[in-house]
């Protein structure tokens, strides 16, 4: 797999800190919320910590470094994205959080939308799950957990599937199942696969998988 | 018994089955109708570990 930095338009050799178990919320940040989004975040943050998932955000590292390449590190680190809308947004912050949707799309993540009933989405993420943020929404946003931990379940056993014909979309796989569940023993299986077929596996994919298996 | 060669999914996200070709390592189609491919045995994560 190669994976562009997408600032600098060179290839990323740099190495990627995974964030099993995490999920990155893209919304407004800072002071001054608008009510619509603290109400709809306090309500992801008690599901989230009810299952168990560190929720994360643009504020919650300080790197140092440039802030959108720590955005675009973080969008590839987690295995889950919630994005969170309201009417009540600029143009300007709603276009900054369907950006990071759009990354975290592209890299495979398990993404979701909240908004309040009267924000449009745009026609480009119509096929985007979103809920909205109405009556028993707290159940719909259980719902798509309790699914991606479904789906954590399946990329494992496509994983086991496609592993005879192709070790490198196998180990890619478990790495979602891993980033998922968190569960070791999918990366103790990956890293077993990696050494036994490492002659068939490319100089770009070793690197890529070597990220993924670094403790 | 010897593996199949093509063996199909159910994709928890759309909860569509999808066919895999385990010799190409490969999703090899999505079913765009409801249920099972037929002839095609579906494949379950086992229980034991």
């Amino acid at each position: 797999m190669i994976i562009y930095h997408p600032f600098e338009g060179n290839i990323s050799s740099d190495p990627v800190k995974y964030a099993p178990n995490t999920c990155f919320v893209m919304t407004q940040l800072g002071d001054d919320l608008c009510p619509h989004i603290v109400r709809i975040r306090k309500v992801v943050s008690r599901i989230l910590n009810k299952y168990g998932i560190k929720e994360i955000d643009a504020d919650s590292t300080t790197t140092g470094g440039d802030y959108m390449t720590k955005i675009w590190k973080q969008t590839f680190a987690s295995p889950i994205g919630i994005a969170i809308i309201s009417e009540g947004l600029t143009a300007e912050t709603i276009g900054n959080i369907f950006y990071e949707l759009g990354l975290m799309d592209s890299y495979g993540k398990e993404t979701l939308v909240i908004k309040t009933p009267n924000c449009e989405i745009p026609s480009d993420l119509k096929r985007t799950e979103y809920i909205d943020a109405k009556k028993q929404y707290s159940r719909k946003i259980e719902s798509f957990l309790h699914n991606v931990k479904e789906r954590a379940e399946y990329y494992e056993l496509v994983a086991e599937q496609i592993e005879p014909g192709d070790p490198v979309q196998a180990i890619d796989y478990m790495r979602r199942a891993y980033l998922i569940s968190g569960d070791t023993r999918i990366k103790t299986r990956a890293s077993d696969l990696f050494q036994a077929r490492k002659n068939e596996i490319d100089k770009q994919s070793r690197f890529f998988i070597n990220d993924f298996l670094r403790k | 018994m010897a593996k199949k060669k093509i063996v199909q999914v159910k994709n928890p996200r759309t909860g569509r089955y999808v066919k895999i070709d385990r010799s190409k390592g490969r999703i090899v189609s999505s079913k765009k109708s409801e249920g099972p491919y037929k002839g095609v045995p579906v494949v379950r994560k086992s229980k034991k570990k």
